[in-house]
């Protein structure tokens, strides 16, 4: 397995989501690099499968890549992954060319695709032995990753079975497993949950968190975005081959969504006493319903400190002051311009 | 480079031979060659007598029409080299493992290999036997000429391993379905040697050396040819 010393190091600092409230300070993380991906551009006969990706992704990261089927998501992590050439643009992984040096990629990844089988005639354990062995792992190595995989996956059990007697979510436990006998530091996860009970998707849920809390880098596409939401902390939307927007979930939803304010107030009453303190204060509108009052504000950390100044001054009861989230759902749609 | 070669071959010999429909299909076909192949050797000694001279002529014409069968048992190896992995949708996490495109290759070609091989020892093991216990001649006074040793031992083994190169190379552009066809068309070179054999009127000793090398120059253009055009991205582009 080729261990790399990353070779790339930059400053994150968190992007301002346009607004921000002044003073509040930037925190300053040094984060490494894992994937980083410039111009990439694949086309199929004169068609763009990708059109221009640009993309980075720090270590320890779960992104989320969403978009339409045939948006070119799975375009995207073949040509990461060396199984198509790219045609013009550069991707690294770990420091190391996946255009030119796609071999070596393969070394530190696991790819869990799409549509993935099992050899049927196999077990669940020749099927990971197998795979280690063509991963070069030396013997100490493979029983020991093995015996590792099956245990924390749950597999134990069924490591004699041969897979073509397994249901599909446990197919889709063994493809998992059988991803990560090189404990690689980047999994692809190739719409991870497509086709799953809801039961059996869970589990996979689960294990994509288990990954998390290793320090794996994930790239996961999905067009399921609740699930999305739940197992990415970062997301890129990706429409017609072309990246319409990335970052945090976050940051995304902050700049997809409408900013506003949600003051719960203890009662109707003083909701209305409320928004008469507050109406001059906020041109950008004030609607109330029973006792919430929404705020459109466009600096809604500042927005929410001197909403909680005044009305705590004026001594009225407030019950909560939070930000209005948006759903990916929202932000999904919006990015999308549907 | 080799042990990852050797692993691919092993896995694929295994589940080939692990199929009882593959062991079942595999008896029957070395019966109905090893039988064919008898039946027309048995009419010849009938018609020209038992002399070693004139079995090792029949010999000479028949040993093509018994190829047919490690061809046929390979083809049934070759065709899970791509359009079966293509087919159990096992291939795209294959692809992705750290192999080269030649690893993968030589695994799959070498498999099937050692299938023809063994199919062309174990029909051979049937004519020959039959043939020395039959008709009691020794292997030194058969092999006493050197058309049969060509045949024998260089054009058989070749065109096994011709062919087997043409299906695998050819399998990794087409389907399971496919292949069968390439396998069956393979079956008409080699009737077509075995005809050419027994009709042309040249001398058998320089026809086969002939023949061997237009073999020998085939494997290695379909070797450079099926090792050059193999890649991932016209596989992975046919899923």
């Amino acid at each position: 397995m080729v261990n790399r010393i990353p070779s790339k190091f930059f400053l994150y600092i968190p992007r301002p989501n346009g607004c921000s409230v002044a003073g509040t300070p930037a925190v300053e993380k040094l984060m490494i690099l894992m994937i980083e991906v410039k111009g990439l551009t694949k086309m199929y006969d004169n068609v763009h499968g990708i059109n221009g990706i640009d993309l980075k992704i720090e270590t320890g990261v779960s992104l989320g890549l969403l978009g339409r089927n045939g948006a070119g998501k799975t375009t995207l992590v073949r040509t990461l992954i060396g199984l198509l050439r790219a045609n013009s643009g550069e991707a690294t992984i770990n420091g190391i060319s996946a255009i030119s040096d796609p071999a070596s990629v393969r070394k530190v990844i696991g790819y869990l695709p799409e549509v993935f089988g099992l050899y049927n005639d196999m077990t669940v354990y020749n099927i990971l032995d197998y795979t280690a062995r063509l991963q070069q792992m030396d013997k100490a190595d493979r029983r020991d990753r093995i015996a590792y995989l099956l245990d924390r996956l749950e597999l134990s059990d069924i490591k004699g079975m041969k897979t073509g007697s397994l249901s599909k979510g446990l197919r889709q436990k063994v493809g998992f497993a059988r991803a990560l006998v090189n404990d690689p530091q980047v999994v692809f996860l190739d719409e991870p949950t497509s086709g799953l009970d809801p039961i059996a998707a869970r589990g996979i849920e689960s294990l994509v968190m288990e990954l998390k809390k290793d320090g794996k880098t994930l790239l996961i596409t999905s067009h399921i975005l609740p699930e999305t939401e739940k197992m990415c902390d970062s997301i890129a939307i990706i429409k017609d081959g072309r990246l319409v927007t990335s970052g945090s979930l976050a940051d995304v939803k902050r700049k997809y969504s409408e900013p506003s304010v949600i003051v719960r107030m203890q009662d109707a009453g003083n909701a209305t006493k409320a928004v008469e303190l507050l109406r001059p204060m906020f041109k950008e509108g004030i609607t109330t319903s029973d006792n919430t009052i929404t705020i459109h504000a466009c600096e809604t950390d500042g927005a929410m400190s001197l909403i909680n100044k005044k009305l705590v001054s004026a001594d009225l009861a407030v019950i909560e002051i939070r930000r209005q989230e948006s759903s990916l759902d929202d932000v999904y749609f919006k990015a999308m311009g549907v | 480079m080799a042990g990852v070669i050797f692993e691919i071959m092993k896995k694929e010999l295994s589940s080939y031979l692990t199929q009882k429909s593959t062991i079942l299909r595999n008896v029957i076909f070395l019966v109905m060659f090893g039988a064919l192949t008898i039946y027309n050797l048995m009419r010849l000694v009938d018609q020209y007598g038992s002399a070693p001279i004139y079995i090792s002529a029949g010999l000479n014409v028949l040993l093509a029409l018994a190829a047919i069968f490690p061809v046929q048992m390979a083809g049934g190896i070759s065709v899970m080299a791509f359009p079966v992995e293509r087919d159990q949708k096992t291939l795209e996490h294959l692809l992705s493992l750290p192999l080269s495109d030649r690893q993968i290759f030589l695994g799959k070609f070498l498999a099937a290999v050692i299938a023809g091989i063994t199919g062309l020892v174990l029909i051979f093991g049937v004519v020959f036997g039959f043939t020395f216990i039959n008709y009691n001649v020794s292997p030194n006074a058969l092999f006493a000429d050197n058309s049969l040793n060509l045949m024998a031992f260089v054009i058989c083994p070749m065109l096994v391993v011709l062919l087997i190169l043409l299906t695998v190379v050819v399998s990794s552009r087409i389907s399971a379905r496919e292949t069968y066809i390439v396998n069956i068309f393979s079956v008409f070179i080699l009737l077509g040697l075995n005809i050419a054999v027994a009709t042309l009127n040249i001398d058998p000793v320089t026809f086969n050396e002939v023949v061997a090398a237009i073999l020998a120059i085939g494997i290695v253009i379909m070797y450079v040819v099926g090792t050059k055009t193999f890649n991932r991205e016209s596989l992975i582009k046919s899923l």
